[in-house]
């Protein structure tokens, strides 16, 4: 099999030096190079991992590419995934998918029409012990799930990336940043949809000049009535042992279950850098991801996640901040559907939307011989 | 030397008389039913009704169902006696208010035993949170999950009318105890369910925020398997972190289980049985007394104790209408 070729647009996400690495390493793989409109951030990027820079997205997506993964700023997801569809380029973007709804459904229907592959970055649904608690739920071993209990802390990060404390770039706080990978986790393993959701945030953590939420703490109801919270905060401090961790307890009408997702925990200690540290020595999900993303640009069949999973959790996260302007709970809409499996080359169809559907306060223009009309939260 | 009559012969009752009586009181009792074995057990004066015990001691303690709580509080503080009261101080507002009146009007004292804050490692968790050790709070984690008391299913604790549910009897130690950490709570939104049970709601979850922005997300359930009996502490502020899980945090772990709990009726936190020095049960008694003999003000007052009932009935209102609820409108 000729190798794949597969670019990156911006190292803004400190994810795309993950992918650098295992990409770098993977067999069958030709990581061609990097576009990057960051001068400084380019030049390291260059030096440590040898990459070649093509400077802007659109000279990168020209180099005949398999593959390409968009790790820009958050705003920036929704053109940089259009110009990958226009180049007919697969393309896997991180999350958060995209900062406001209507972007969202302009990446997948511009995906869609260049009949190209767009994925999410969510690597949970890899995550070993996470399908195995998935399994241990669909044989109905748990019984009716109740509650769920979830965490999903990190650092604060604008040590090491300071734009995502600036709203113009990063289009929130915490709640974008850190809701979108339980509400998917728990999606799938309830195989059910959110109905609604209760946020609450504060800046109490961070940098006080800050104009976005640091913490944040979220209840989502399901369909079926199972009530899950969230807290999504950046709360771990800088000299935590790691960067943060996802979590989550599960309560059953017929057993529980406590599952950590980088629970396979080393724990180190070195006197020369005063530091605790805890490595996960688990199987690689982020690893697991690429892989399958890979073999989806192949044109090859996966059965899991979607694009459309990302868009869900855009709805949620533009649902949370209503919720913090109003206090109350805010209803999710789940209007546009969603497939439940994913067949590769077919991807979110989203279907003709009436011209007045409001999601989570967010007006959309219809799709139907009209380009959408992109809605930013305050 | 004090004359201490406690009312009540359940195991509220008996955790109270094991405490008098490391403490060293006179004590007194009237219960119902069960002051039989508890005469025989503790050396007590048993009475065949409330009126002869009020006569006869100098302080009331009230370890009764939670719906008898206000009664006996204001027959107590007429009857010119200082009183030590189980949590919750009543399971309704007009209760709550009707018993304060009668301590004002009275003169007497009221002390309500929320007796977490008196279990040494949440004490020494406010202790450093006060002191800064985290910096400004920002968001806490409270959890306390047990089995279901072993009762039939008649009990007054399943019924909610009796026992105010999950939220008023359980859940309120950690409202409590997330009041005197981060102040006043302005909003709360809380979702109970049956789990495990068939008739009454065992699991709950609460999140709150108080009034300086902190938000608490609480748990409480009566749905785990026995003899659990878990209780989780982690609040993450500006510059730190502090945990605690009662899970890791038992210093001896033998096999089999020498834990005297595996029979139990009720759960209670395993750090609620240190051997030596004070168990919390009578460190808060003996800091109760102390306080109505000096007159000096213990680490939870009868108005802690009403502002933890208001949050905790919030959360039920929250549980039943499906929307956060705000304080400050409900009287």
């Amino acid at each position: 099999m000729s190798q794949m070729r597969v670019g990156i647009m911006s190292f803004a996400h400190h994810h795309a030096e993950r992918y650098a690495e295992l990409l770098s390493s993977m067999g069958g793989v030709d990581l061609v190079g990097f576009s990057d409109d960051d001068a400084d951030r380019a030049r390291r990027v260059t030096r440590q991992y040898g990459l070649r820079n093509f400077g802007t997205g659109d000279v990168l997506l020209e180099q005949n590419l398999d593959a390409v993964i968009v790790c820009s700023e958050n705003i920036r997801h929704c053109p940089d995934v259009q110009l990958a569809a226009d180049a007919g380029v697969p393309v896997l973007c991180e999350k958060p998918f995209a900062t406001a709804v209507a972007d969202a459904l302009s990446m997948q229907e511009r995906c869609e029409r260049n009949h190209v592959s767009l994925r999410t970055a969510f690597p949970m649904r890899f995550s070993e012990p996470i399908q195995r608690v998935q399994a241990a739920v669909a044989s109905g071993r748990l019984g009716q799930i109740r509650f769920i209990e979830g965490l999903n802390q990190g650092q604060m990060p604008d040590a090491h990336r300071s734009w995502f404390v600036d709203p113009s770039l990063s289009g929130g706080g915490a709640i974008t940043d850190h809701a979108v990978h339980l509400l998917d986790v728990f999606r799938w393993i309830l195989d059910d949809e959110p109905i609604s959701v209760y946020a609450q945030a504060n800046q109490r953590v961070g940098d006080p000049g800050l104009s976005l939420e640091t913490c944040g703490l979220l209840a989502i109801a399901f369909e079926r009535g199972t009530l899950a919270t969230i807290d999504c905060s950046w709360s771990r401090p800088a000299c935590f042992p790691t960067w943060g961790g996802l979590s989550f307890t599960l309560t059953g009408t017929s057993g529980s279950a406590e599952v950590d997702a980088f629970g396979r925990r080393l724990s180190w200690i070195d006197d020369r850098d005063r530091r605790l540290t805890w490595d996960d020595w688990g199987p690689d999900a982020d690893l697991a991801m690429l892989e399958d993303f890979l073999s989806v640009a192949r044109g090859e069949p996966s059965p899991v996640s979607n694009a459309a999973d990302g868009l869900r959790g855009v709805e949620l996260v533009v649902a949370a901040y209503a919720s913090l302007r109003t206090n109350r709970v805010v209803a999710l809409d789940n209007s546009i559907e969603v497939p439940r499996a994913d067949l590769g080359e077919h991807l979110g169809r989203v279907g003709e939307l009436s011209s007045d559907q409001i999601v989570g306060e967010h007006r959309i223009a219809g799709l139907a011989g009209e380009s959408p009309r992109a809605v930013r939260d305050p | 030397m004090l004359r201490v009559g406690v009312l009540g012969g359940g195991f509220i009752a008996r955790t109270h008389l094991r405490s008098w009586t490391r403490i060293g009181v006179e004590t007194h009792l009237y219960a119902r039913r069960g002051s039989e074995q508890l005469a025989l057990d503790f050396s007590v004066t048993t009475h065949p009704d409330p009126e002869s015990l009020m006569a006869a001691v100098d302080v009331v303690d009230i370890c009764l169902p939670s719906d008898l709580h206000a009664s006996h509080a204001v027959a107590a503080a007429l009857r010119g006696r200082d009183v030590i009261c189980e949590k919750p101080i009543a399971t309704t507002l007009g209760d709550a208010t009707r018993v304060c009146a009668a301590f004002r009007t009275t003169g007497r004292r009221l002390l309500v035993g929320h007796v977490v804050r008196y279990f040494p490692e949440y004490a020494s968790v406010r202790e450093g949170v006060a002191a800064g050790r985290i910096g400004d709070i920002a968001v806490v984690h409270l959890g306390r999950e047990t089995f279901a008391p072993n009762r039939g299913a008649g009990d007054w604790l399943f019924d909610e009318r009796r026992s105010g549910g999950i939220l008023v009897d359980l859940m309120i130690h950690d409202i409590d105890y997330a009041q005197w950490i981060a102040g006043p709570i302005i909003r709360v939104y809380a979702q109970t369910a049956r789990v495990r049970s068939t008739t009454f709601d065992d699991h709950a979850v609460a999140l709150i925020t108080h009034k300086n922005g902190v938000l608490s997300h609480l748990t409480a359930s009566w749905a785990k398997e026995r003899p659990i009996f878990r209780t989780r502490i982690e609040i993450s502020g500006a510059s730190g972190l502090v945990s605690h899980d009662s899970r890791d945090s038992d210093p001896v772990r033998t096999t089999p289980a020498l834990d005297e709990l595996e029979g139990a009726e009720v759960g209670l936190p395993g750090t609620a049985h240190l051997a030596t020095g004070d168990d919390p049960f009578t460190a808060e008694l003996r800091d109760f007394l102390t306080c109505l003999v000096n007159g000096s003000e213990p680490r939870v007052t009868s108005v802690d104790s009403i502002s933890a009932l208001r949050a905790a009935l919030a959360a039920r209102e929250s549980a039943s209408c499906g929307e956060p609820v705000d304080l400050g409108s409900s009287k």
